[in-house]
């Protein structure tokens, strides 16, 4: 299994698609990095706003931490799209490129092929979330520093320097997680279709369609909202309240693994049974 | 690895929605067999090869590999089957021996880089080893199929049409590797292919279906004896060739005449009967020419099928 | 309003004619405060505040007279304006009228209840009230009301250091009415509906900062105290 994983990551690795991702988040996370340089004073007094006529603030709260926090929280869209554009091509591209046929007709089960492949998927995704980690924390810490973190929800949480890695760990492996899903849904599209634009385009139109449904809090829609896996996505955010709400992290968690798995089940069963004809 | 069977298909069917694309078919395929599997265009070959396979899953029948049932010994059967199915298609990004290594590792198989570079050049693709495959010619692709059909040295390699594309230099090369492999290397070979004069040069056994059905099965030798042969004679005097002909019982056998060329319905065994009638009858012979092939065998088959 | 409440006291002082002058509860206040030329302390701030945490906070405070302050720390810190400008603010502004109100007896001290009321209408102050100590000359405690921060409370202890009495914790306590409130940027599919998660304004809290480690009168050149641009 370890060999045809490592087999299905060179193939990953040798496409050019593989690696818009990669550039995307090198390119994208500097420039938001060099426009916070210069215009994050701003950004931090409507932050701090509520509190600055009556306090006096000392230290770098305008630090990497601050603008990993911010990155995390704007992408959260984004990401998913870079994660489709390769997972939905992981069985669709073989259709395209008419290799099922040379690929499905060697000595190993479809169930040990499909399932290299989905973690293929899946490690390229955690991939690009620790991409995001080190160029939001690493190239962040070398350009703003370190320091407290101020957060905004309900109320005003400032968290102190020693207190701040481990939650940043926890809220990129929660993303992961919640990319690992997105990666599992555009994977179960890839085995129905034989080109990667129809995966690419569902997983993000339900994505897309979730997320307005929670954002309408009407009625039906609201009842309907926590049972959408995109009301579950965003709980990284958890991480940066005082105190955490682990039993709501770990159910959330917990119904995103879930759905990884039902989306790899799916995906076995319907390429398991399914006849190749082309 | 001994067995009595390499190949046994009992009532294999399969539907597409309202299609019957296999219906009932039954074959056998015995070790060193050079089996031809023929059949018109939408006949069900591709769709038994695939069944072969394990691409398409049959509605009825069983199929056994090396006397063992397909379904339940499907890996242990295919590390020793190797397969080109229609079109050859490759990962057209990575070069012809990545192709190959990534192919060799997934069948689990521990071949050396040496033995990739000795199967390229079997086929001809030594040269081009280390090209993207994206930049490979349609024959240099087919070629390339033969070659991953081969690198895990299998006892049975299953073609399917394994010379489209290729110029008669390579159509050459392809059937005495075929012949090589089978009577040097004792493999069996599963030869699908409608270019029928390729399957009678190197065949010994075949099945002709049409419409997902067995029409005729048996050993090549058997089936071109089975029907009479055209055989056309070359005759210097047409005139005097006629008056003979028509004064005696070969008459009845000639199918056609032109100018010097008279073509006769003859069996074997009549070809060197007719020959000493004209000699003794003091006309010159200038060619005796049996035109009796399996692709007029087939073509006759079907059409009365058709009919 | 202002005028009625001035009218009032000094009807009520002027009734209670053996009561103490406050202007010179005041003076005494300002002389004994003006000994300290200036210091520098370690501060301890720890926040209990409602809609806001943050964790407790070391940094250094710098004062000259006759007002000017300056807060340093390597880290985070949050102190409060009002608390840390409240005394030297209080002996710059001039224009104010005292009223002696009575005595208090506080955990076994005797303690004068002052009322100050700004003369200046644009004064953010509407009242202060100050407990003092004038067996040291020190505001054991004070609480203000403003028209824009709500009201405010400051309780403070002292210690010796070197010779000097000074200040060795505060309690900053208040009830704030008015607070612009950050928005929320974390929010691309709330797990709440949005009315809930509306950020609510911190209103109340208290702080408590801890001084020590005084250095007294060494000298703090008035540059020091300019604002550093970014």
């Amino acid at each position: 299994m370890i060999s045809l994983i490592g087999i299905e990551l060179y193939k990953i690795f040798k496409k050019w698609r593989t690696y818009i991702g990669f550039i995307a988040i090198g390119v994208l996370i500097p420039v938001i990095q060099v426009a916070m340089h210069f215009e994050g004073d701003g950004y931090l007094k409507m932050l701090t706003r509520g509190l600055s006529s009556a306090f006096e603030f000392t230290g770098n709260l305008f630090n990497c931490y601050l603008i990993a926090h911010l990155v995390l929280s704007v992408l959260v869209i984004h990401i998913p799209f870079l994660i489709t554009l390769v997972s939905g091509d992981l069985l669709a591209g073989e259709a395209t490129n008419g290799t099922y046929r040379i690929l499905l007709t060697r000595p190993v089960s479809r169930f040990r092929l499909i399932t290299a492949k989905y973690i293929a998927g899946l490690i390229y995704s955690n991939l690009l979330v620790a991409c995001l980690a080190f160029v939001s924390l690493g190239i962040g810490y070398l350009i703003f520093g370190a320091g407290e973190l101020i957060v905004v929800r309900d109320s005003i949480i400032i968290f102190a320097k020693d207190d701040i890695l481990w939650r940043f760990v926890l809220a990129y492996g929660y993303a992961a997680l919640s990319m690992m899903l997105v990666s599992s849904l555009a994977f179960m599209f890839s085995s129905l279709v034989e080109n990667s634009i129809g995966p690419i385009i569902s997983t993000m139109t339900v994505i897309i369609v979730f997320i307005i449904i929670s954002s309408i809090k009407i009625g039906f829609f609201e009842t309907l909202s926590p049972y959408l896996f995109t009301s579950h996505m965003n709980l990284w955010t958890s991480f940066f309240d005082d105190p955490i709400e682990w039993n709501k992290v770990i159910e959330s968690g917990a119904i995103l693994a879930a759905h990884c798995l039902f989306f790899y089940g799916v995906t076995l069963f319907i390429f398991t049974k399914k006849d190749i004809s082309s | 690895m001994k067995y009595e069977k390499v190949i046994e298909i009992e009532h294999l069917s399969k539907n597409f929605k309202n299609l019957k694309a296999v219906n009932n078919l039954c074959l056998n395929v015995f070790p060193g067999d050079v089996f031809g599997f023929l059949g018109p265009n939408g006949a069900g070959k591709s769709t038994t090869i695939r069944m072969l396979l394990t691409l398409i899953s049959p509605n009825e029948g069983t199929i056994k590999i090396f006397d063992k049932p397909l379904k339940q010994n499907r890996e242990t059967i295919l590390k020793k089957v190797g397969a080109i199915v229609e079109k050859p298609d490759f990962y057209g990004y990575l070069t012809a021996i990545k192709n190959l290594e990534i192919l060799a590792k997934i069948s689990g198989s521990d071949i050396t880089k040496k033995h990739l570079m000795e199967t390229l050049e079997i086929v001809g693709l030594e040269k081009r080893y280390n090209s993207k495959v994206k930049t490979f010619s349609f024959g240099m692709k087919q070629r390339l199929g033969i070659a991953q059909a081969l690198i895990h040295d299998p006892d049975l390699i299953i073609l399917d049409e394994p010379t489209t594309g290729l110029d008669p230099q390579g159509m050459k090369e392809i059937r005495e590797l075929i012949l090589l492999l089978s009577k040097e290397k004792g493999k069996t070979i599963f030869l699908s292919s409608h270019i029928l004069h390729e399957v009678e040069f190197v065949a010994n056994r075949m099945i002709i279906i049409d419409k997902g059905t067995t029409v005729v099965e048996g050993l090549v030798s058997d089936l071109l004896n089975s029907t009479a042969l055209k055989v056309t004679f070359e005759l210097d005097d047409p005139a005097k060739a006629t008056a003979l002909i028509n004064a005696s019982q070969w008459s009845g056998k000639l199918s056609s005449a032109a100018n010097e060329r008279f073509i006769f319905a003859l069996e074997r065994n009549e070809i060197s009967a007719l020959n000493k009638y004209f000699i003794e009858n003091g006309l010159a012979v200038s060619a005796v020419i049996p035109a009796r092939s399996l692709e007029e065998y087939f073509l006759n088959l079907t059409e009365k099928g058709d009919k | 309003m202002k005028h009625f409440i001035l009218l009032f006291f000094v009807f009520v002082t002027s009734i209670n004619a053996a009561a103490k002058d406050p202007n010179v509860i005041i003076k005494n206040l300002q002389k004994k405060f003006e000994e300290v030329k200036d210091y520098e302390a370690d501060v301890k701030v720890k926040i209990d505040m409602d809609m806001l945490k943050a964790p407790e906070s070391k940094a250094k405070i710098y004062f000259k007279q006759p007002d000017k302050v300056k807060i340093k720390s390597e880290s985070f810190s949050l102190l409060p304006k009002q608390g840390i400008n409240f005394l030297p603010g209080l002996f710059i502004k001039k224009d104010f009228t005292a009223v002696y109100v009575r005595e208090d007896n506080w955990n076994g001290l005797k303690l004068s209840v002052i009322k100050i009321i700004p003369l200046n209408e644009n004064s953010d102050i509407s009242i202060s009230t100050l407990w003092v100590d004038e067996s040291k000359n020190v505001v054991k405690k004070a609480e203000v009301s403003t028209k824009s921060e709500g009201t405010f409370s400051i309780d403070m202890s002292y210690a010796y250091a070197d010779k000097y009495y000074m200040v060795s914790a505060m309690k900053f306590s208040f009830d704030l009415n008015k607070l612009n409130a950050g928005k929320s940027m974390n929010d691309a599919t709330p797990t709440e509906p949005k009315n809930k998660r509306k950020f609510k304004r911190p209103t109340k809290g208290t702080v408590y900062i801890n001084y020590s480690d005084y250095k007294i009168n060494k000298g703090i050149p008035d540059s020091f105290f300019k604002t550093d641009k970014k």
